[in-house]
Formats: structure tokens, C-alpha cells, sequence
């Protein structure tokens, strides 16, 4: 085990640990040949590779200090634009992306793509250092992609604003909170589009009470109800990857599509994005499950005036299916405390935290006997001069 | 049929054309003969007569025709007496006097071999009259429904109605017996009339055990001691108990049969009447007053008179039950109107008791160590909060209210501290071991520290102490209890109230606490889409709705509580038209 360095502004610098990156020709603008992809883009000025700095939303030259907005970099290279992904299935295809060096993690099986000035790196998911993958040589080319907006820096504001709201976390854990392995991921997902028609069954009744001078009365009325129409869904998401659990990665969303843009791979550039392993036919069904309880609850919604409504069943069916692979940005780290590594993911978009924290027994106690404590007291004094 | 009966009258009119029939003085003035009817079960005579030329001539003969009808139906001779007075006819009693005609044998009464007859004789000087019966057990009508029948006839016949009363007497009892036979709407309307002109019958029994609730002795006892308690106390306590309410409601039937029988003491008819009904389908009690003096004395406690007087009706124990409605009656009026003296003490003899013993303990129930540690904190809460004290355990206390006795102990023993005679009492009472009784009274300047739900509280917590006779405990609450209260202005609260205050709180913040800790999970599965629908692609293309079956079902309602409600604070009117107080009582 190598140790850890942190350069001047505190970030791990994470060390090769003896093994050398595939050195993959970097060549700046678009090749000719369109099954050649660059992942980053050169400097029009310096011809160094540029970084896609979030906050600026420009790409920057760290060498000129140059900064250029995509299409500025476009029109320098001539209007060479030849990165063209093939179709999924039909649309998309696996290819070589020039200027990418891919990993491979021996320990979690994760498949890391980086941009080839990456010297070293550690797994996202697992955290152990990356074996230079030889038979993989590039990543499917998504249809989508949304750009990081936050900024790794913000990561420490962000999570003490996260557990400031939090209830009995050790005192220790929130006033400092030891950061490991932030890795800036683009996480592979599947955006599914869909529209669901079909018809629901209710079982409704409807209650109605009167009396007479013996008895009391109850009328109850039996109905069935059946309730057809169709909805659209676009873009639902759902996690590409085995490393992350799914759980967590639903709940980073929601991701502003509004922001969401065409795939272009110089926005890969600083940072790691993971080959996806669970293909789209493998999320289908989950995906489904939520359109089908939306699209049940948007017909039950048109389901008024009774007393009581039961679902009965359902015969619905999805058409016009669709499906994009997108990469949404994604932060992954984790806090040690106590012995234990608590795992973390960040929306890096909008800054949503998720992830469990630890729970502090003695804060809890004490919270709850102080009120009981203060509350009771308070009661029996007032009762007391209430008497 | 008619043909006999046309005889008769020929022979009633030959008689009395002949001066025959005057020999027999003034009750025979419409005899006839003794001509027997069809099936020979009884002699054809006119059974209506009126010495008194109450009827008219129409009215008598239809009468008269009536109580053949009635004979005919009911197989009973009814014969009705409207006279001057019995002595006029030579006789010492109604009784003798109907017995002379039953057995006249000029004239025989009855109905077949037994001589089924009933006797109904009105003495129009005396304002009084009688049924008597010479029916066997097996035939007899129900003596309430004749006592019913027999007062509204009073009442018609009393104030100059005779024949309406007479055809009430023949309606009444003959529906009675015979239930096919309806009461005629004219006469059932006539006991509903508003021309209720009230009376006095000072003759009539204040004990109407119709349902022969209690014991022969137990009638004597008891309407000696309602008498009594009229003579002494200006007040009528009635007690009526009958096998139903005629179908009215309790209150009203009580209420009409204290009107129409003439109950009621002096100009404002002051009384009250406990009237028991047997009816197994609603059996239970109510009590409801007259005048607005019995009217006060029965708002004080009724709803404790009833509760108190509850078990002994359902054990059976009725003696008890009334005497407890009658030692109430008592007690109210003792403490309505105050005592000129108390326990040989007049108002003018009080005398001061600033050393005076302030725990009184003349039975000995409490231990002589709490006596003594009782007296010096008592000395020293008057010291401190000028504040009299005073525990009185006694066993009976006669026929005061144990707070009245109290309240008079107190006053006529000169306890109190300053001007104001400021303090705070109370009586320990052990009538029997089973109902000991705590009850606590303010005095003076003291109910400014002891409002009514402090010194309820203090009764509660003393009587809580008492248990069934726990002297030494409740004197010792009471004292404490007092004295913190003067101290703080409060009472500590009830343990249970703590514990209770402890476990909602306990509960609330646990409930708080598992919110708060799992609002910290971040992580969870999403299970719906509807964020990504898009926007205006939900449309509904069919809604039906089909009728499939219903069902109805049906509760009965809950019968009334056994509590009636009704209680002192309304009033409300008998079918005299008069307002009576009460009402409500129990089920039992």
C-alpha cells in the first residue's frame, strides 16, 4: 500500500502504485476516421489539453490560461466534428475512444474509463488502485450526458450542510469529518422512454346512513369501475451500473434535464466514467414498476365520489419504447468513523447527499429523557396551579 | 234481549209509579224486580242509580244500558252508587253499604253461581268513594286498572260530570277485562282535558301499593310515616307503584295520577310522588314534585337520591328503596329551612371555642396518637393561616344530612377564626361499615382559598382516604390536604394524574424521537415515475361505472340509558295541564 500524498490545495493525489497507464495517442479535434472518439480537446492557442472547469462552464487551458466555450473549440478545429456514436443495438455501438485509457478493478470488476492524461487512479466503488485493463480499449458512446456542476471543492459545504440538518449524528463525525477517496464518476444510466395504456378495475361503494325511530340504517352500494387511457413517461432513469447500489442512485434524483446535453467527450476530461454492465434489458422491469404505479395512480386519481375504492386489477402495456444511455455526474466518498466507512454519493449536479450516517445512542437518550424530563415537569406544574 | 229489558223498565216505572220502591229510602229509587236475565246468570234491575239527580233521564237510561252491555260482555255485574252519604243509608262505611246491596234479596247482585259483582259507590257529601269487589281471585279486573278507572270517574263526577265519569268507570274497567273493547276516543280524551280543576283528598292513602311491593306490616309502617310527615312538614309524599304507566311515560303517568287523585298539601298543592313501575319491559322509578317548595327540595340531589335508592330496587329490597325517597324528602326539608337550634344549643347560647377541642371523636373512631397529632397541626394551621379546622367523626347523625350536621355543629359550637368565622370542616360518618361517608363544608372567609371544586376535591380526597372506614387515613388527608392547600393555594396532584401526565409525555416524545431519527435516512427505493411524465400525454379515453348489487343493514337503536334523563333543573306539564318538576329516574 502506497501512502497518501495531498497536493497544495488538500486534494489526494492518488499514486500509480507502479503500474503505468496505457499511453494512448492524444490527439486534439475530431479524427477522420469516425470509430476514433477523443476524449478531450486541445487548446486552439497552446494545443494543450484543455479542462472543463464546472463553475466557469467553459473548457480552460491550464498551460495558456486560455478558456473557450465548446463551440469555439469546434470552429478551431476546422468543423471537424466526426464524434458520432453508433446506434445502441441499432443506434449504438461499442468503440474505441482515442485518447481514453481504460481500467479495470481487480477487487469489485468495475470498468473505468479515463481521459489519457490521468496518471494513476483509484476504483470509484471500491477504492483499491486500478489494474490498466489490456483487453479493454474504450466505452460505448452514450446518446446523453449532464455536465458536473458542483465542484469538488463545495463537496465538504455541501455535506455539512447535509448533516447540520440531520438528528443525533456524533458530535465528532459533524465537526470533523475525515474525507476519503472523492472520485468524480460519470455513472452510466439508462433513460427509458415509454408510454403506458391499458385500463384499471376499481371496486368502489358508496355508504349512505339514515334512521328511523327503532333502528339505524346503513346502505351500502357496490360498484365497479374501470378506468382506461394511456400516459407518456420520458427519460426515466435507471442505474447502468452493478458497483452503485440502485437504491441510491433513485435516490439522487431528481437530475435537471433541462441541462442535460448531447454526448460530448470532452466533458469526460478530469474525470472517471464507468463502462455500463447492467444492460437496458436488465432494468426494463424496474423501470416498468414505477410507470405502472404512476400511470395506476393517475387513473385512480379520476376515481371520485365513493366512499371506499379498492384496485381490483390491472391490464396495461407499454408502447413506443424507447431507450438512451446517458452519463449523469456523480461524486462517490466516503467518511471513516469509529472503525467503520461511511459511503456517501453526491448528485454533482444539484448537490443532493445521500448515504447513512452514523447514529449517536447517547444523543438519542438524552434528547429523548431530557424532554420527557422538562415536558413532564412543565405538565405537573401546570396541572398543579390549574388544580 | 231488548225484550226483557223493555219489561224491566215497565216494571221499574210500575214500582216507581206505586211508591213501592221509595220504601227502600234513597238507594232504591230505581230498583226494578228481579227478573233474570237470558241465560239466568243475574236479575234484571237497573244498576245505575243516582239519588243525587245528577243524570238526566236519558242519561240514565243509557247508562243503565251500558252496564247491562257490560255484564253481558265481561260476565261481572257493576253497579254504580251516586249518593249523599252512606250514614244517610244506614250504614257506618261504603263498605257495609255495598255489602247491604250484594246481598239485598230483593235485589241480589252478582253474576252467575259466584256472584261475580263490583260495587262502585260515590258519596257526593264527603267528595269519596269506593270500588268494592265481590269478584273471586280468578275473575277480579285488576285492581290498578279500577283504581285508574275509579279516580278519573272521581275526578269527572266530582266536578259535576257524573255521566262522562260514570261511562269512564264502565269504559275503563270493561277494557280492562276485555281488551277487544276500546276505550271510546270521547272518554280517552276526556282524561286529557286542560280544565283540570285541582283538589284536595286528604282521605285518600299516600301508600298506592298496587303492585304489593311491600309486606302488609311494611304498608301500615309506611303510610303511617307518609301521614306524618304531611302533618308535620306541609308536604305530600306520595308513593304509587303499579304494574305499568297506562302507556304514557313515567313522569306523566305520576303526574296525572297526583293530579287526578287530589294530592298535594295547602294552596300550591306542595308534594312530590315516587312512583314505581313494575312493567317488566320498563321497569324502574321516577320521582316528580308539585309546588315550587317541593320543587327545590327535589333539584337539590335527585340524581343521587336515584343512584342511592338503585340497588335496593334491584335487590328487591323496595321497603329500603322508599324509605330511602322518604328519609331524602325529611332530610332536604330539615336542611331547606335551618335549624332555630342544634344539639340543645339555641342561636343565642353560642359561645366562643377558641380552646375548644377541634377533633370530635365521640364514638371513638379514631386512635387517640392521630387525635393528638391532629389537634397540634390544626392548632398550628390556625395560627399560621387564620383558618379554623374541624374533623368530626360521629356514626349517625339522625336526620340531618351529615353536612347539615356539620355545618350546624360548626355554627352552634362557635368554631371559626376572626369576624368572618372562617373554616374549613369535615364529617366522618359510619352509618354501617359498608357506607362510610366523608363530607366537607367551607365556612366564611375560607371559600375564598376553597372554591366549589376545591372543597369537592377535598371531599373527593378525604372520602377516597375513608374507603369503607378508614378514620385515622381520611382525618389525617383531610388536615393535610387542607393545610397544603392553604400554604400553595393547590393541591399536589393525584399520583395517578402524574403517572398518567408521565406516560402521554413518554409516549409523545418516543413517538417525536423515532420520527427525528428515521427522517435521517437518505437512501430508498424509488417506486413511481410521475416526474417524468410528459406534460399533457395523461388522457382518459373511458370511465365507466356499473352498478353491481346493495345492501342494507339495520341496528337497532340503543335503548335509553337507565338513566332517565330529566333531572330538577326542567319542568314540564301533566295532561291537567299543571307544571310539575322532576322526571327522569332509573331503570332497574
Amino acid at each position: 500500500m502506497s501512502e497518501r500524498s495531498f497536493d497544495e490545495n488538500g486534494n489526494e493525489i492518488l499514486q500509480n502504485d507502479g503500474m503505468q497507464p496505457e499511453q494512448t495517442q492524444f490527439t486534439a479535434g475530431a479524427g477522420t476516421d469516425r470509430d476514433m472518439v477523443n476524449l478531450s480537446y486541445k487548446c486552439p492557442n497552446c494545443t494543450m489539453p484543455l479542462r472543463y472547469d464546472n463553475e466557469m462552464k467553459r473548457f480552460v487551458c491550464e498551460y495558456c490560461d486560455g478558456s473557450f466555450l465548446l463551440e469555439e473549440i469546434k470552429d478551431a478545429a476546422n468543423g471537424e466534428e466526426g464524434y458520432n456514436w453508433h446506434e445502441y443495438k441499432e443506434e449504438l455501438h461499442e468503440e474505441v475512444l482515442t485518447g481514453t485509457k481504460s481500467y479495470v478493478c481487480k477487487f469489485c470488476g468495475a470498468e473505468i474509463v479515463a481521459d489519457a492524461v490521468t496518471s494513476a487512479t483509484k476504483c470509484p466503488y471500491c477504492g483499491n488502485v486500478l489494474l490498466v485493463s489490456e483487453s479493454l480499449t474504450g466505452m460505448l458512446r452514450p446518446n446523453k450526458l449532464i455536465p458536473f456542476e458542483i465542484d469538488r471543492d463545495r463537496l465538504r459545504e455541501l455535506f455539512n450542510a447535509f448533516v447540520k440538518t440531520k438528528n443525533f449524528v456524533p458530535k465528532e463525525f459533524k465537526d470533523n469529518p475525515v474525507f476519503k477517496d472523492i472520485m468524480g464518476v460519470y455513472e452510466p444510466f439508462w433513460l427509458y422512454d415509454s408510454g403506458v395504456d391499458g385500463s384499471v378495475n376499481y371496486t368502489a361503494t358508496r355508504v349512505r346512513h339514515w334512521s328511523d325511530a327503532s333502528y339505524d340504517y346503513t346502505e351500502t352500494k357496490y360498484y365497479e369501475i374501470d378506468v382506461a387511457g394511456q400516459v407518456k413517461y420520458r427519460e426515466v432513469p435507471a442505474d447502468g451500473s452493478k458497483r452503485l447500489d440502485d437504491n441510491t442512485m433513485d435516490s439522487l434524483e431528481p437530475f435537471d434535464y433541462s441541462k442535460m446535453i448531447d454526448f460530448e467527450p470532452g466533458y469526460l476530461s478530469g474525470y472517471l466514467a464507468e463502462r455500463f454492465d447492467v444492460d437496458a434489458d436488465a432494468n426494463l422491469e424496474r423501470t416498468k414498476l414505477r410507470m405502472w404505479n404512476s400511470t395506476e395512480a393517475q387513473f385512480r386519481s379520476q376515481v371520485e365520489g365513493y366512499s371506499s375504492v379498492s384496485h381490483k386489477s390491472s391490464n396495461l402495456r407499454q408502447f413506443d419504447r424507447n431507450v438512451q444511455y446517458a452519463l449523469f455526474p456523480i461524486y462517490v466518498f466516503a467518511i471513516e468513523y469509529k472503525d467503520k466507512m461511511y459511503n456517501y454519493a453526491v448528485n454533482g449536479q444539484t448537490g443532493k447527499i445521500v448515504g447513512e450516517l452514523p447514529f449517536s445512542k447517547g444523543l438519542y437518550r438524552k434528547w429523548k429523557w431530557l424532554r420527557i424530563g422538562l415536558i413532564t415537569a412543565a405538565a405537573y406544574i401546570i396541572g398543579f396551579f390549574l388544580s | 234481549m231488548k225484550t226483557k229489558r223493555f219489561l224491566v223498565l215497565l216494571a221499574v216505572m210500575f214500582l216507581l209509579f206505586t211508591g213501592v220502591a221509595a220504601a227502600a229510602a234513597d238507594t232504591t229509587g230505581e230498583s226494578s224486580g228481579t227478573l233474570m236475565s237470558d241465560d239466568g246468570n243475574y236479575h234484571y234491575y237497573s244498576r245505575m242509580i243516582d239519588v243525587t239527580g245528577s243524570l238526566s233521564d236519558d242519561e240514565r237510561a243509557t247508562l243503565r244500558d251500558e252496564l247491562f252491555d257490560f255484564i253481558d260482555d265481561v260476565k261481572i255485574d257493576l253497579q254504580i252508587y251516586i249518593i249523599g252519604s252512606v250514614e244517610k243509608n244506614g250504614c257506618a262505611s261504603i263498605a257495609e253499604f255495598a255489602e247491604s246491596n250484594y246481598d239485598d234479596p230483593k235485589y241480589p247482585a252478582g253474576y252467575g253461581a259466584d256472584r261475580q259483582a263490583l260495587i262502585y259507590v260515590y258519596e257526593k257529601e264527603k267528595d269519596h268513594s269506593e270500588i268494592i269487589s265481590f269478584c273471586t281471585a280468578d275473575a277480579a279486573p285488576d285492581r290498578f286498572e279500577v283504581m285508574k278507572a275509579k279516580y278519573y270517574a272521581d275526578y269527572y263526577i266530582r266536578s259535576g260530570n257524573v255521566y262522562d265519569g260514570c261511562r269512564g268507570l264502565i269504559d275503563r274497567i270493561r277494557h280492562s277485562l276485555n281488551y277487544t273493547h276500546s276505550i271510546r276516543p270521547a272518554i280517552r280524551d276526556m282524561m286529557t282535558a286542560s280544565e283540570f280543576v285541582p283538589f284536595h283528598n286528604e282521605s285518600v292513602s299516600r301508600l298506592q301499593d298496587y303492585s304489593n311491593l311491600l309486606t302488609a306490616s311494611q304498608q301500615e309502617a309506611m303510610e303511617e310515616r307518609l301521614q306524618h310527615i304531611r302533618k308535620d312538614y306541609q308536604m305530600d309524599i306520595v308513593v304509587l307503584t303499579g304494574p305499568n304507566s297506562d302507556g304514557k311515560v313515567w313522569e306523566d303517568f305520576a303526574d296525572d295520577f297526583y293530579d287526578y287523585v287530589g294530592f298535594g298539601y295547602g294552596d300550591d298543592y306542595d308534594g312530590m310522588i315516587l312512583f314505581v313501575d313494575m312493567d317488566p319491559s320498563d321497569r324502574g322509578y321516577t320521582i316528580t314534585t308539585y309546588g315550587n317548595r317541593a320543587r327545590s327540595l327535589y333539584d337539590d340531589k335527585i340524581e343521587k337520591l336515584y343512584d342511592e335508592m338503585l340497588d335496593s330496587f334491584k335487590e328487591g329490597a323496595y321497603y329500603e328503596g322508599i324509605s330511602i325517597y322518604v328519609d331524602f324528602a325529611v332530610r332536604t326539608i330539615n336542611r331547606k329551612e335551618p335549624a332555630k337550634s342544634f344539639g340543645g344549643i339555641a342561636r343565642a347560647d353560642i359561645k366562643d371555642s377558641t380552646d375548644a377541642s377541634r377533633v370530635i371523636d365521640e364514638d371513638g373512631l379514631l386512635k387517640d396518637s392521630v387525635r393528638n397529632k391532629l389537634e397540634k397541626q390544626i392548632e398550628k394551621i390556625r395560627k399560621e393561616y387564620k383558618t379554623d379546622v374541624l374533623v368530626l367523626a360521629v356514626r349517625d347523625t339522625g336526620d340531618y344530612y351529615p353536612e347539615d350536621y356539620l355545618k350546624n355543629y360548626f355554627r352552634f359550637n362557635g368554631y371559626g377564626e376572626g369576624s368572618k368565622k372562617s373554616g374549613v370542616g369535615v364529617i366522618l360518618v359510619d352509618p354501617d361499615t359498608q357506607k362510610a361517608q366523608a363530607e366537607v363544608v367551607v365556612f366564611g372567609g375560607a371559600s375564598g382559598k376553597f372554591n366549589a371544586s376545591a372543597t369537592e376535591r377535598l371531599r373527593s380526597m378525604t372520602q377516597s382516604a375513608l374507603g369503607s372506614s378508614h378514620f385515622d387515613s381520611a382525618a389525617t388527608k383531610f388536615v393535610n390536604k387542607t393545610q397544603f392547600r392553604l400554604k400553595w393555594g393547590h393541591y399536589p396532584l393525584k399520583t395517578s394524574t402524574t403517572v398518567f401526565i408521565f406516560i402521554v409525555v413518554f409516549l409523545v416524545v418516543s413517538i417525536i424521537a423515532a420520527i427525528k431519527k428515521g427522517a435521517n435516512k437518505s437512501i430508498s427505493k424509488a417506486v413511481t415515475a410521475t416526474e417524468y411524465v410528459v406534460p399533457g400525454s395523461f388522457q382518459i379515453s373511458r370511465l365507466d361505472e356499473r352498478f353491481i348489487n346493495s345492501k342494507v343493514t339495520k341496528t337497532r337503536k340503543p335503548e335509553p340509558s337507565s338513566s332517565r334523563s330529566g333531572g330538577g333543573g326542567g319542568g314540564h306539564y301533566s295532561s291537567s295541564g299543571r307544571s310539575h318538576g322532576g322526571g327522569g329516574g332509573r331503570h332497574f
